[in-house]
């Protein structure tokens, strides 16, 4: 990650921040709206949706920050918060349901481009969101969380309020689907992308 | 209804076979146990994920802006608003008293009130320490006292 979780959920940070403190409030901002923009494209893979959310989010964790409970893990009430936010989202938008299974059975053309290569960027972020999309919004919270998010187990069945057998589950189905997806078209190991 | 079963022939005996051989999919939770296909998968979705290009983040505003203590009315609009609601009051009162003998018909069992009419209200005069309203027969005026003479200053001065 370009920023690390520890940066933003800083307690001394997170003081400045509930205590209104103009350049905390920035500081926090600044290091906060990529990870939280990260996990609103994860969630509802989408760019301009979650660019929306992730705005949405950070005020509504700036105005939440009062009731954070410092006893707590930062990031889980973090990641608690936006999950709801991207589903209420995705609940309000029956439109987006539509389109997502329209979306889950497009296919990307031709072999991904390295993530890590600047030029394919836009290219890359459409396979991203297209990927994404061919997942249940389930298998989705899941496998962010889990996969992409470094959460462990135990962590993604709280957030998500299910069991970590559950998790488990949906992290297989989701991988085992992304396999199906984009197997053929990575490059095979040593091969050219 | 008999109780013997029906023999199975080679095909059903087949896909029995298979069903009891199937496996449950793996479920484990280290990415590191799974096929190298789907690890492959896997660790593109995260490298993508990690590079994503954030859009610049609109900044609020830290800190709440003071409010701004509210501007004291200027005296005489106060009164000329009051004036104004007063003078309304009295012309409504008067239209509604006056039309019982203009329309006395006991067949109409309800009656839109007639809107007031806000033109009605003719300002006469404005002046720093007085204000004078009318609408029809009723005639108002408002005086501003004039500030206590200063106890220092000689009587009628």
């Amino acid at each position: 990650m370009s920023t690390p979780p520890s940066g933003a959920g800083s307690p001394e940070l997170l003081r400045a921040v509930q205590a209104g403190a103009p350049e905390a409030v920035d500081a926090w901002f600044r290091a906060e709206h990529p990870e939280v923009y990260r996990l609103c494209f994860g969630f509802l893979a989408h760019p301009a949706e979650a660019d929306d959310a992730a705005q949405e989010a950070m005020l509504h964790l700036l105005d939440q920050l009062g009731t954070f409970d410092a006893t707590r893990s930062y990031r889980a009430w973090r990641t608690t918060l936006v999950l709801n936010r991207c589903r209420d989202r995705l609940r309000r938008s029956d439109a987006r349901r539509k389109a997502e299974e329209g979306a889950a059975r497009e296919r990307p053309e031709g072999f991904l481009p390295d993530p890590a290569e600047v030029m394919g960027r836009a290219e890359v972020e459409g396979a991203l969101a297209l990927a994404l999309r061919s997942l249940s919004p389930r298998e989705r919270e899941a496998f962010v969380l889990r996969d992409l998010e470094g959460l462990e187990t135990a962590e993604v069945a709280r957030t998500m309020s299910v069991t970590e057998s559950s998790v488990r589950s949906l992290v297989t189905l989701a991988r085992r689907r992304l396999r199906e997806l984009l197997g053929a078209h990575l490059a095979p190991e040593g091969g050219e992308a | 209804m008999s109780d013997e079963r029906e023999p199975l022939d080679g095909e059903a005996r087949e896909l029995r076979a298979l069903y009891r051989s199937l496996q449950p999919p793996t479920t484990a939770d280290e990415l590191a146990e799974a096929d190298p296909g789907t690890v492959r998968a896997v660790e593109w979705m995260r490298a993508a994920y990690r590079g994503l290009v954030v859009p610049p983040c609109a900044l609020p505003r830290a800190t709440p802006r003071p409010r701004r203590a509210a501007r004291p009315v200027p005296r005489v609009l106060a009164l000329a608003a009051a004036a104004a609601a007063l003078v309304l009051g009295a012309a409504a009162l008067w239209r509604r008293l006056a039309r019982p003998a203009a329309n006395p018909g006991p067949e109409r069992v309800a009656q839109v009130p007639a809107p007031v009419a806000r033109e009605g209200v003719e300002i006469l005069s404005v002046l720093p320490d007085r204000l004078e309203l009318r609408c029809g027969p009723v005639r108002l005026v408002l005086l501003d006292p004039p500030p206590p003479a200063s106890a220092d200053g000689p009587p009628g001065s």
